[in-house]
């Protein structure tokens, strides 16, 4: 009886998680206590907004380093985004409908670009991505001359400025694709072939797994979430910027990392990295309501970041010695058994 | 198990510790409290407008933060202002790193009757109760002064700026009103862009002073290109003392740029006033917080504010100056 809440506890992601809830948790009902201001409407509704657009580039984000890559590039994908879109409603004339799809059409053929290199070339995919990164914000810069494209309809505004039932369109965006995301990496089998690919290239290549394939599929759902996450902050902010999201991509990372994520590949989840970006919007929020030196910010992030995967890197470790362990009892147990 | 559960412990501790060591204890502060944000944060320029904005609530006896991104990205600083909103400050100056992109959360500010202004960069298009910062064809027409000044009607000006900016068009307009003004002789040669790139600066105004060998005074109309026009002088053997002197007009208040005054090497330099600009916000929205018997007629509700904008002026600092000293001498935050 006492086994399986015992296994249960022992479970890395489960420790992580609780963990993370934990602390969240606590910083949050902490800083209400000694400040008084956390808990209100308005602050929760900033809290929430302040870390969606990296929340929704930290879902694609989690397949991509589920798979054991890596993807730096959508900090720019999601400023590309935002030009594209704006230049093509205020200047092109089309319409909202039209203008979203070829955004989001243009940002996943960049997805597909990245993981195309990354598999005929074979070239790491922080190069690759990084290269795309540099290439694209040169290309915001150019197109923009260094300006913001603004003068939207109020019904593409209301896609960032908007409410469905109180709640704000990004939020609810995040948390139905966080939600499909989540059940589809769980149940569906093309996503558990992520895990495979993570936790081994070449043994799910030796299995039958089309990893160029899915790789490709990985890379272009991370840069059309990143395009999506672009298009509703042009609506949010009424002005596409090419220094929009500016090392947003760090943020989406560390949310993952954070999460529980294995940043060499083979785990991770979408519940996690809800986790994590919950926990880095509240940390932020903790700063602000305490009036503390917002550049402490990127310290404890930081730290955060350094603990959580020391953590997860060291439980798993103690989890392989112990499959070590069993595996040498079996062996063990068989070798007698063969012996009598 | 052990481990991990203090692992956990560890991680609780060091939020705890980073952001409990560093907090204030204003949690039964009755003082009011007033936010600044800005982009770059860390910059020199904006410590300025910080220590003044930070001097000038001191004698009002509130308190004051700093928000926004280290780095030039706008809509983090949106994100700011609406945080600092949420939070229930008495009033927000900003300065906006990109004009449209803070609209929505100044508006939004305002319309949860929380003052709002900007300073130093504007975003127009707002409803922000006013513009604190350098009106930027009085600062031009003050350069076009002093160049009258120093040299009459026999200077022969080049000018190096990004063209298509609004502020840089207005700075150069009013140089070019007070040189017509003060010496009627004096003429502007030329124009040449130098991307605003100090690295660009250089061969395109050395390429601009062997074009045109006439020209004896480079206006920068930005803060960037000073150095660059300066290496330009020095390319064509222009930079000494003498009458073949290149004089170098900068825009710039950087430590480099003023020490460069003292020792002689720039002519001038057209020093805008951030600190001003914070204590000149911190009274605004002090003001704005604190309505009197009658309420603003733009802003119901909200005290007295101009509204115009209003201009904190520029200083033409030359060597010898005091005001080179106390600005070669960083703000305490």
């Amino acid at each position: 009886m006492h086994v399986a809440p015992r296994r249960l506890f022992e479970n890395v992601i489960v420790v992580q998680y609780i963990g993370l809830v934990c602390v969240t948790l606590l910083t949050l009902f902490g800083f209400q206590a000694a400040f008084g201001n956390v808990l209100t409407r308005a602050n929760l509704e900033v809290l929430a907004m302040n870390m969606v657009f990296e929340g929704i580039m930290a879902l694609g984000m989690t397949f991509v380093i589920i798979t054991g890559g890596i993807d730096i590039s959508v900090a720019s994908v999601f400023a590309f985004s935002e030009i594209l879109v704006a230049k093509l409603m205020v200047q092109a004339g089309f319409a909202i409908v039209p203008a979203i799809l070829v955004t989001l059409v243009a940002a996943a053929a960049i997805g597909a670009l990245n993981g195309v290199l990354i598999v005929l070339f074979r070239v790491h995919p922080l190069i690759i991505t990084m290269g795309t990164l540099l290439t694209l914000r040169g290309v915001n810069l150019a197109i923009t001359d260094g300006h913001s494209v603004s003068g939207f309809s109020d019904a593409f505004l209301f896609l960032g400025q908007g409410k469905i039932l109180g709640i704000n369109v990004p939020i609810l965006f995040f948390a139905g694709a966080a939600l499909v995301l989540g059940v589809l990496l769980g149940q569906h089998r093309f996503f558990r072939q992520l895990y495979f690919i993570g936790g081994g290239e070449r043994a799910a290549r030796l299995s039958g797994v089309n990893v160029s394939r899915v790789k490709i599929i990985i890379y272009m759902l991370s840069a059309s979430l990143a395009g999506c996450a672009g298009i509703m902050a042009a609506a949010k902010y009424g002005a596409a910027h090419w220094a929009h999201g500016n090392l947003a991509e760090l943020k989406a990372i560390a949310a993952v990392a954070i999460g529980g994520a294995n940043i060499n590949g083979g785990s991770g989840t979408i519940g996690g990295t809800v986790l994590g970006v919950i926990f880095l919007a509240v940390v932020h929020n903790a700063f602000v309501t305490s009036a503390v030196n917002t550049f402490w910010y990127d310290v404890v992030s930081g730290m955060m970041l350094l603990i959580a995967v020391l953590l997860s890197r060291f439980i798993a470790l103690r989890n392989a010695r112990a499959l070590l362990g069993l595996k040498q009892s079996k062996m063990d147990q068989l070798s007698a058994t063969s012996k009598t | 198990m052990k481990t991990s559960r203090l692992a956990f412990v560890a991680l609780a501790a060091t939020i705890g510790l980073a952001v409990g060591a560093s907090a204030p204890s204003n949690a039964a502060d009755p003082k009011e409290h007033y936010g600044m944000v800005v982009f770059l944060k860390g910059s020199e320029f904006f410590n300025w407008a910080y220590a003044g904005f930070q001097d000038e609530a001191a004698t009002l006896g509130a308190t004051t933060e700093l928000q926004g991104p280290a780095d030039w990205d706008a809509s983090a600083e949106a994100r700011a202002v609406d945080q600092l909103v949420a939070k229930g400050v008495k009033g927000v100056a900003v300065t906006a790193g990109d004009a449209d992109t803070l609209t929505a959360s100044i508006d939004a500010g305002l319309k949860a009757k929380v003052p709002v202004l900007t300073f130093d960069s504007d975003s127009p298009k707002s409803h922000r109760l006013l513009f604190v910062g350098t009106n930027n064809y009085n600062a031009g027409y003050q350069a076009g002064l002093a160049v009258a000044k120093l040299l009459g009607d026999k200077a022969r000006v080049g000018i190096s700026r990004i063209p298509g900016l609004d502020s840089i068009n207005h700075r150069v307009a009013g140089f070019t009103d007070a040189l017509k003004k003060m010496a009627p002789g004096a003429q502007i040669v030329t124009e040449v862009n130098d991307e605003g790139d100090l690295q660009k600066a250089e061969p395109v105004n050395t390429a601009m002073l062997q074009a045109h060998p006439e020209i004896n005074v480079i206006f920068c109309g930005h803060g960037n290109p000073a150095t660059g026009a300066l290496a330009a002088t020095r390319n064509v053997g222009r930079d000494k003392d003498g009458p073949n002197k290149v004089y170098v007009v900068a825009w710039a208040i950087d430590v480099p740029i003023l020490q460069g005054v003292e020792n002689g090497d720039y002519g001038m330099t057209v020093a805008q006033n951030p600190y001003m600009m914070g204590v000149q916000s911190m009274l605004e929205l002090w003001s704005a917080a604190h309505p009197t018997q009658f309420d603003s007629m733009s802003n119901p509700g909200l005290g007295q504010v101009p509204t115009s904008d209003l201009d904190t002026g520029v200083k033409i600092l030359v060597k010898g100056d005091p005001a080179i000293k106390a600005l070669m001498t960083p703000p305490k935050l």
